[in-house]
């Protein structure tokens, strides 16, 4: 009886573990997070150029780390991911929407922002393009989710959502 | 008139050991704990790199030391400790199919001279101050030939043995635990076949972070059920010796070792069907890992759990293998359930994945005592300090891991330390203190067991 019943259990096993296998490719397809963002080709020189054009128009003089604080109107704003930042730090506000561009310079970086629902690989001469229309105020975090070096785990930024 | 009761698996493998396998099987055994005692030194120097005033007496900069000594360190306790067990265990495992009649005998020999030098090589850039350090995922690395050479003879070492045992299961009799370990042994080979894959695909100029991370991205993945057949023999292993009785029938064993193995068989064209470099070539290794590496444990885990209500009344927990095993399980499945509640980068991730590796890490130091030392002749006949060993470590792994998770729950980020934690509120505040605290007592209990295995396993008989 136990000889029997162990049969029985490796076959409803085994059966089970193989439609799990069958089913693998629906898994990428259910697992695949939706595409929010497109992305343009650009250069490094260029993209900075639109960021430092942004940052000179919109700076509030505030700084974290080093990094400039901006707060631009609703519309386009450009961030720059770059070994071990991202800069500027942008201060958004509630319920207004805004196309938020963001491109590596130098290596390739992983791009994690759930206010934009965004997860996607920066690759250097292409810019990502999410839209976000914040509903809370509050500090809300991009990180970098591909290793980029040594002090990769810092390389985080917090998004300002003022009221 | 009852019959008596058939030799277990401990008794049945010590009949079948031969001279050169004993040899073997005390090297790997050595291997192990011999990298543990090395990354606890590691460990050691690495704290007074970080302490004022004495790292002024270091005798080299400690700046680039600092770094390259936790890539080795890492290496040692996470890789090298995991497949000295795997290498000991398929010795273990060739030996008793064979009965003293091994095809390739030399693979043996062979492997353990590659993976003990590979193991000495490994060492050289930390202490001769060379290459880059790379905190990749799964296997860090130090960049530079030296290291890279070390990995490869520790890897084709484990890897000949590996092969061996493969070549010495057709027409053999194969046991529910034998399955096991080639289970263990075919998903290894499925591992350094990933490595080698990645190795030709991931194109020429691609900035040395991202190679290192994506050479050891779904290889280091399937090394994960290389980890989850070992926890899971050992604890079959253990339920044996402790409760007479192994947690499910030969067959279903036969069948939870074969999806180990069936889970990874597409990991090699994972490199044919997504770009290297893409995120759809990351998640897809991810994914593997989710849905393939749950249903094994939980068939396990219902297996012990009728064993255990069938002997309540008799339980051995004053046999340090029986204190080994619950931990292993417990520490096991809080880091599963854990899982089903990560964040996106908070501390919840390592609060799960710190339990898990606990529970893997439980199991083989419990067959470390309650298994290898004794086919070696070294058991030991007190069994209360290894039980303390076992709580030691059991339960400091878990209260940092719990601690861990209710920080990740409050808010703190992971990877940071000091001010970067932003530990503003009470709670943040106490459930990283118990993280520390956890974490102080598992080390204790790591480094009872790096002593005592040693001391054991080094004894003049």
């Amino acid at each position: 009886m136990a000889s029997f019943l162990d049969r029985l259990a490796a076959v409803v096993f085994a059966s089970a573990a193989l439609a799990l296998f069958a089913a693998m490719p629906i898994w990428h397809r259910v697992a695949e997070s939706p595409e929010a963002e497109s992305r343009q080709t650009i250069s490094a020189r260029d993209f900075s150029t639109l960021v430092e054009a942004m940052t000179k128009a919109h700076a509030t003089g505030e700084a974290e780390g080093g990094v400039p604080i901006v707060h631009p109107p609703a519309g386009d704003v450009y961030v720059i991911a770059r070994r071990f930042e991202f800069t500027p730090i942008l201060q958004l506000d509630v319920g207004r929407t805004y196309r938020l561009h963001i491109a590596s310079t130098d290596v390739v970086h992983g791009f994690n922002f759930p206010l934009g629902k965004a997860e996607t690989l920066l690759v250097p001469g292409w810019a990502t393009t999410v839209t976000v229309t914040p509903t809370h105020p509050g500090l809300y975090a991009m990180q970098c989710s591909e290793y980029c070096g040594l002090s990769h785990s810092r390389m985080k930024a917090r998004v300002r959502v003022m009221p | 008139m009852r019959d008596a009761p058939s030799p277990g698996y401990r008794e049945t493998s010590a009949l079948s050991l031969t001279p050169a396998s004993k040899r073997e099987l005390r090297g790997w055994s050595g291997l192990a704990v011999a990298a543990l005692a090395l990354a606890g030194v590691l460990a050691l120097l690495l704290a007074l790199s970080r302490t004022p005033k004495i790292q002024d007496f270091l005798p080299w900069p400690v700046q680039e030391f600092f770094y390259r000594a936790l890539v080795t360190h890492v290496v040692f306790s996470f890789v090298v400790w995991f497949l000295g067990v795997l290498g000991a265990l398929m010795v273990l495992t060739t030996a008793r199919l064979a009965m003293g009649q091994t095809r390739a005998r030399r693979l043996g020999t062979v492997g353990l001279g590659a993976g003990a030098l590979g193991c000495l090589i490994l060492l050289a850039p930390a202490l001769l101050n060379w290459g880059e350090p790379s905190l990749n995922n799964y296997v860090p690395v130090v960049i530079h030939p030296v290291f890279y050479a070390g990995l490869v003879l520790l890897a084709l070492g484990v890897g000949m043995v590996a092969v061996r045992l493969i070549l010495n299961l057709p027409g053999r009799e194969v046991g529910p635990v034998d399955w096991g370990i080639a289970a263990a042994a075919a998903a290894y080979l499925v591992a350094l076949v990933c490595f080698g894959l990645a190795l030709i695909a991931i194109p020429s100029g691609t900035g040395e972070a991202l190679f290192n991370e994506r050479l050891f991205w779904g290889g280091g993945h399937v090394l994960q059920f290389v980890n989850t057949a070992l926890m899971l023999v050992g604890w079959s292993v253990l339920a044996e010796i402790t409760l007479g009785e192994m947690p499910l029938g030969p067959w279903l064993s036969a069948a939870v070792a074969g999806s180990l193995v069936l889970f990874v068989l597409p990991a090699p064209v994972f490199y044919a069907l997504f770009d290297v470099l893409s995120r759809e070539h990351r998640d897809a290794f991810t994914q593997m890992l989710w849905y393939g590496l749950a249903p094994q444990p939980v068939v396990m885990m219902a297996g012990l759990a009728r064993l255990l209500y069938q002997r309540r009344t008799a339980l051995p927990w004053r046999d340090p293998a029986f204190v080994g095993l619950v931990l292993s399980v417990g520490l096991f499945a809080v880091g599963g359930l854990f899982g089903f509640f990560l964040g996106v980068a908070d501390t919840r991730t390592p609060s799960h994945y710190h339990a898990v590796i606990g529970g893997v890490n439980l199991a083989a130091m419990a067959l470390y005592f309650a298994l290898l030392l004794p086919l070696l002749g070294r058991s030991s006949r007190r069994a209360g300090p290894i039980r303390w060993q076992f709580h030691l470590y059991g339960f400091g792994q878990l209260l940092f891991s719990v601690g861990m998770f209710l920080a990740g729950e409050a808010g703190v980020p992971r990877k940071t330390a000091g001010a970067e934690q932003g530990l503003d509120t009470i709670g943040k505040v106490v459930s990283m203190a118990m993280t520390g605290t956890g974490g102080i007592i598992a080390v204790m209990g790591g480094v009872m067991f790096v002593w005592m295995a040693l001391s054991r396993l080094m004894a003049r008989r």
